[in-house]
């Protein structure tokens, strides 16, 4: 049955158009302000005239290219392309400074692919299972599940501790703007309708991240510091070093999966939980954040490894994982196809053609970044003066597209002066983001599941999955206090010595 | 730093102070296990706690600079062209309704390298200007008849 469904892509006019899918997928991932989610959605009329697997294949095209592209400017110039991304700036950018760029591009190239093959694997054999597993996932569980991931804020804090829990807490007073979840009242709008529907995550990021960018190299006289374009060869990545990784790669993977299969959880949330667990199963996590190959595997491996997960509730629930799979719900069901428990009986051929289509668009991928490894690594030749201006102008173009209004231009520039003022008084971004993306999830999850049980906290410890969270939670707070005072404890017994 | 970390964590606490107040203001549409305020009142109590113990970590910095007669090392400071980015950030945003997106895209890109290339000469300013405008003309045929994304 799979190698029906690979058979009916691999024909010349599907691959051309797949060719073409994920290369322009890679540009929508590639320039910040643009998203995989855009380009899926823009290309949707384009395969109205196409058969239903020729034209799912293009989606997946976009979608694999636009999530893997995110991590160009993420190395080369410390801008997520696309959310799933951020956690790549954390040691993808360092690599660069460190004149190591062409090698961090390759590595998170090859990484991606691994990554994409992994949950392509897990998609492939146990979609109906794991779609299984997914449902029971209610709010209390889902609660569980972000209080763990807030721990997260511990693990990606570099220096204080507790700037780090301001800053995350900074980024979830942000969320409070808006129509508050579950009942949609008004919360700190000022009267304005513009603020109704809150601060969208996209122009937030790139205005934290990119904009910002121009604000730090204006304070410093824009003195341009002439980056030496590193000499690349092959992957970047050598078999044994493969090897080394293998753990890595597949834990990231496998954790990118997972996440992927949550539905509304995010390719954000898999990268930076990702690069959590490598950090605390790493014999070195003081060198997460200083440019360590490590902490961009995990990234990466996961922000590939959603991709697949994501197709999971979607496919056998008809639920959509995340943004970009809501889109290639509508896509499908533009095609005549509808997703559900009933399409692996009903359709199978659909079925296996976006599967092998998954496979076939992670192949193009890797074989067009790696020939565009050495295109992309000259954008370091690109003086500052001229790319971040038009960054910046992308940026505001990407925002206003998201929901055509220049409401979201304004956030754009507003979160460019906060991201420049705030990391003057030591609040870091990573924490910021995270608090961001992650409080309005707890705060949803925690509403419903309180109305669910009458107002009663319990089955958060009764309930098994949740219970597992709340345990992996404890152990985490648990194990950064104890690495706390263990650390205090040596710098004090070494100042007496 | 420690100077700007106690500034920072007393401005944090009136902020989170006020905040709190404007939180009675929430209306309560539905009766709920767990109100609309509940959340934003959780956060911006563990935010003042937070803010405090910046301060605390602050006076503790401030106290060792002091003793160890440690001054901070200031680096060079643009004011005048960090004012004039925010400025032309700023404008942008303000004129890109009314003067449309070509215009207003085109004149920011050109000013901001301007501010942005030391030693600029009338080669490079022109240079600059031809790719301004280049780039924002393609990006806006690229998103109005491609993508069908209306402009301002």
């Amino acid at each position: 049955m799979f190698l029906t469904g690979l058979l009916a892509v691999l024909n010349i006019k599907t691959l051309i158009l797949m060719i073409i899918g994920v290369a322009v997928g890679i540009i929508f991932g590639s320039v910040p302000g643009m998203t995989a989610t855009m380009a899926v959605a823009l290309f949707i009329p384009v395969t109205f005239s196409m058969d239903t697997i020729p034209g799912m294949a293009v989606m997946i095209a976009l979608y694999v290219g636009g999530i893997s592209g995110g991590l160009i400017p993420a190395i080369l110039l410390n801008m997520p392309g696309t959310p799933s991304s951020i956690a790549t700036t954390f040691d993808g950018y360092p690599l660069t400074q460190q004149g190591k760029g062409g090698k961090a591009l390759g590595t998170a190239v090859v990484v991606s692919f691994f990554g994409g093959v992994i949950s392509f694997l897990i998609l492939s054999f146990a979609s109906p299972l794991l779609a299984k597993i997914a449902l029971k996932f209610g709010p209390f569980e889902y609660f569980s599940l972000m209080l763990f991931a807030l721990t997260i804020i511990a693990t990606v804090t570099r220096g204080s501790f507790i700037m780090g829990i301001v800053s995350g807490l900074i980024g979830m007073v942000f969320t409070f703007v808006g129509m508050a979840p579950v009942d949609g009242v008004d919360r700190f709008t000022f009267g304005l309708y513009q603020l109704k529907g809150g601060f969208s995550l996209l122009p937030v990021l790139i205005g934290l991240f990119a904009v910002s960018e121009i604000f730090k190299a204006a304070e410093s006289g824009f003195k341009e510091e002439i980056q030496e374009v590193p000499e690349v060869s092959g992957f970047g990545m050598t078999f044994q070093e493969i090897k080394e990784q293998a753990v890595n790669i597949f834990r990231s993977g496998v954790v990118g999966t997972i996440v992927g299969i949550l539905p509304g959880i995010g390719g954000s949330t898999a990268s930076i939980l990702s690069y959590s667990q490598a950090k605390k199963a790493s014999k070195t996590p003081e060198k997460f954040g200083t440019g360590i190959v490590d902490g961009l595997i995990a990234s990466e491996a996961a922000n590939n490894g959603l991709t697949g997960g994501a197709l999971v509730p979607l496919l056998a629930l008809g639920i959509p994982g995340d943004s970009t799979t809501a889109v290639l719900l509508g896509a499908l069901m533009i095609q005549g196809v509808q997703p559900g428990p009933l399409l692996f009986r009903s359709n199978p051929d659909v079925i296996y053609g976006i599967f092998g289509a998954l496979l076939i668009a992670n192949v193009i991928m890797l074989l067009i970044e790696f020939f565009g490894i050495k295109i992309f690594i000259n954008i370091l030749k690109v003086p500052k003066s001229i790319l971040l201006p038009i960054v910046f102008i992308t940026c505001a173009l990407g925002a206003f597209a998201v929901n055509n209004t220049l409401f979201d231009v304004w956030v754009v520039i507003i979160f460019g002066i906060l991201g420049y003022v705030l990391s003057k008084f030591g609040i870091q971004l990573a924490p910021l983001i995270i608090g961001f993306i992650l409080g309005p999830m707890a705060e949803g999850n925690l509403r419903r599941a309180l109305m669910l049980s009458s107002g009663s906290i319990t089955p958060m410890f009764t309930k098994p999955i949740s219970l597992l969270f709340v345990v992996a939670t404890v152990i985490s707070v648990g194990s950064v206090i104890y690495k706390s005072f263990k650390n205090k404890n040596k710098e004090e017994s070494n100042i007496l010595a | 730093m420690a100077k700007k970390r106690i500034g920072f964590g007393i401005f944090l606490i009136l902020f989170c102070t006020i905040a709190y107040i404007m939180t009675y203001s929430i209306p309560q549409r539905v009766q709920m296990e767990v109100s609309a305020a509940f959340f934003p009142r959780v956060v911006l109590i563990a935010l003042a706690v937070s803010a405090l113990l910046v301060i605390i970590g602050g006076l503790k910095e401030y106290r060792l600079e002091k003793a160890q007669m440690k001054k901070e090392e200031k680096g060079e400071f643009h004011y005048k062209l960090l004012v004039l980015s925010l400025i032309n950030c700023l404008g942008y945003g303000i004129l890109l309704k009314p003067l449309g997106f070509v215009f207003t895209s085109s004149v920011f890109l050109i000013l901001q390298m301007w501010l942005m290339t030391a030693d600029i000469t009338k080669k490079i300013f022109i240079r600059n200007t031809i790719l301004s405008i280049t780039v924002v003309v393609a990006l806006y045929v690229l998103f109005t008849t491609v993508f069908y994304v209306p402009l301002p």
